[in-house]
């Protein structure tokens, strides 16, 4: 009896790590498995069509991504303990993302945030560096660099 | 004096040579001549009266005109280096010409050496020789003024500076040698003709033609200040006519009367071109703020058109991976890539109309037309440039359709 169960812990246990590390497509699908219901990612932008772009590759990538308007919508939202991974604009009339951050600091979140701005400053990457962001990314940005610090923030996630 | 507010100048407010005199300076000038013809009328009166022998008045006389007319000759001659006319070259020869004329002048002197009959007819010689090249230079300034283009000969004036002064010195000695040896040959030729009516009356008119001349053509500050220093020159002339002897009142008086109106003129031409100066260097510093502040602005400018332009890029780029992603999977969603097609062209549209605002901004006038009647535009814009139109002698004929329809244009751009 023990030893069927110790096989099937086995397998499991090797299911899920060492094929998943060789085979992204596999991995992929068993996150989604795993992560459909867990993994939601928050998109803050002022600009519309940003919002539904980003919304539309996060999607793709199967995950479950809400947007906010602004960094005070978000914080009115019910989202903040669920929320996996962060991607925000630092721009944004009200509240701006380095504030955004200092913010959920404050709170006691730490939430791994990723910012996408237009106007990419070395001072602000710098202070949102050291404030504890994820990533800093200037628009236009490659779509492949963004997922692989969504991974990150995943991993993140998962270790914690 | 008006100051341009904008601080940035042109080149007719430049020169001295070119700069219409202000109502003030007009009067000024017209203040000082009056000044001196009340300061003549006095004198006539008294003009005969013998005066004590004052053996240092002429050598103070000669030195003070030598030392006037060289700053004035200079003064003119940096007039000349900027402009390249003909006519300042005339005029700057002109006073350079009075300087090398004062040193033989005042060397023949005949009481400053006791000398005979012989030197008093050469020093009236070189005295009319003075005062008639001063009238006559006068004279071709006011001539060439008007031809305003500079000629290609001219175009390094500090060759011709230092020619024509080398020139002036050849003819003054010529001129003095030419005089002492027909004085010698002939001398009581001139003598007689000295005292005759047609010789005063001749230089009387030569003066008088230049004084008209000048009034005729007057334009600038320095035309205004000539005419005060020719007025001078008249006066000296009727007193030396007058009077016909030396040692009287009316005859130190004339020396002195010319003697004041050359330093007042040259006093405020010296300031007018400190003043000038002053503005120049206003002028200058306002352009390069302005051009700061316009650099500044620019740098604002392309930093918020890039923040601007890079939403509806990075929105497109985005969309594009999407759609890729969308497209990759097992089962494709083609909802989703319509969807990314469809915003990916209104954010095109988006940026084109933000390039539009941008352009729109950057204009000066942003878009306020107007309906205008076109007849009453050109009348006013005549109405402004009349003053122009008169000074360059343009007359301008109207002939305007009445029957014209208000048309929708901005005022100020068409102006």
């Amino acid at each position: 009896m023990i030893i069927p169960a110790a096989i099937l812990t086995y397998i499991r246990f090797m299911q899920g790590f060492s094929f998943t590390r060789n085979s992204p497509s596999l991995r992929r699908a068993v996150e989604d498995q795993q992560l459909q219901h867990r993994a939601i990612i928050s998109i803050i932008d002022d600009d519309e069509s940003m919002r539904c772009a980003l919304k539309s590759l996060v999607t793709s990538l199967g995950f479950k991504a809400y947007t906010f308007a602004s960094a005070e919508q978000y914080l009115d939202s019910s989202y903040l303990d669920d929320t996996s991974c962060l991607i925000t604009d630092l721009q944004m009339p009200g509240l701006n993302g380095i504030e955004l951050q200092q913010s959920l600091l404050a709170q006691g979140r730490h939430i791994p945030i990723i910012f996408v701005t237009a106007f990419p400053e070395e001072r602000m990457r710098a202070r949102a560096i050291e404030a504890g962001a994820l990533g800093f990314l200037g628009k236009p940005f490659d779509s492949s660099t963004l997922v692989e610090l969504i991974d990150k923030a995943l991993e993140i996630g998962r270790k914690s | 004096m008006a100051v341009p507010t904008t601080g940035v100048l042109d080149e007719q407010q430049v020169l001295l040579s070119t700069l219409p005199p202000s109502r003030g300076q007009t009067r000024l000038a017209l203040a000082i001549v009056l000044v001196l013809l009340a300061a003549f009328c006095a004198t006539v009166p008294f003009a005969t009266v013998p005066l004590p022998y004052v053996r240092e008045f002429i050598p103070a006389y000669a030195t003070a005109m030598f030392v006037i007319n060289s700053i004035t000759s200079a003064l003119l001659f940096v007039q000349f280096s900027l402009v390249r006319s003909r006519a300042l070259l005339a005029i700057s020869g002109g006073y350079l010409f009075s300087t090398l004329m004062t040193i033989p002048w005042a060397l023949t002197f005949p009481d400053l050496f006791e000398q005979t009959e012989i030197a008093s007819t050469t020093w009236g010689l070189l005295s009319t020789l003075w005062h008639l090249g001063f009238a006559l230079f006068v004279i071709a300034y006011t001539l060439l003024k008007d031809n305003e283009s500079p000629t290609q000969w001219l175009r390094r004036s500090l060759p011709f500076a230092v020619l024509s002064s080398a020139a002036g010195v050849v003819i003054v000695d010529a001129l003095v040698w030419l005089v002492t040896i027909t004085n010698a040959s002939m001398p009581t030729t001139f003598a007689l003709f000295e005292r005759s009516y047609t010789y005063w009356n001749g230089l009387l008119l030569l003066a008088f033609l230049a004084l008209a001349l000048l009034w005729a053509r007057r334009r600038s500050v320095l035309d205004l200040w000539l005419m005060v220093v020719m007025c001078g020159l008249l006066i000296e002339l009727c007193l030396i006519f007058l009077v016909g002897r030396r040692y009287v009142v009316g005859w130190y008086a004339s020396r002195v009367f010319f003697l004041i109106s050359s330093t007042l003129v040259l006093a405020i031409l010296l300031s007018e071109t400190a003043f000038l100066y002053a503005r120049l260097a206003r002028s200058v510093m306002a352009e390069s703020r302005e051009r700061e502040a316009r650099l500044m602005t620019m740098d604002v400018l392309s930093a918020s058109i890039a923040h601007e332009m890079n939403q509806p890029l990075a929105s497109i780029v985005t969309n594009v991976d999407a759609a890729a992603r969308w497209m990759g999977r097992p089962a494709p969603d083609l909802d989703e890539v319509k969807a990314s097609l469809a915003q990916i062209r209104n954010s095109a549209y988006r940026a084109r109309d933000l390039i539009g605002s941008i352009r729109a901004m950057v204009k000066r006038d942003g878009r306020n037309r107007t309906p205008l009647d076109l007849n009453e535009l050109v009348r006013e814009v005549l109405a402004l440039t009349e003053r122009e139109l008169q000074r360059s002698r343009i007359s301008v004929e109207l002939r305007l359709h009445e029957q014209l329809q208000p048309v929708k244009a901005d005022r100020i751009q068409l102006q």
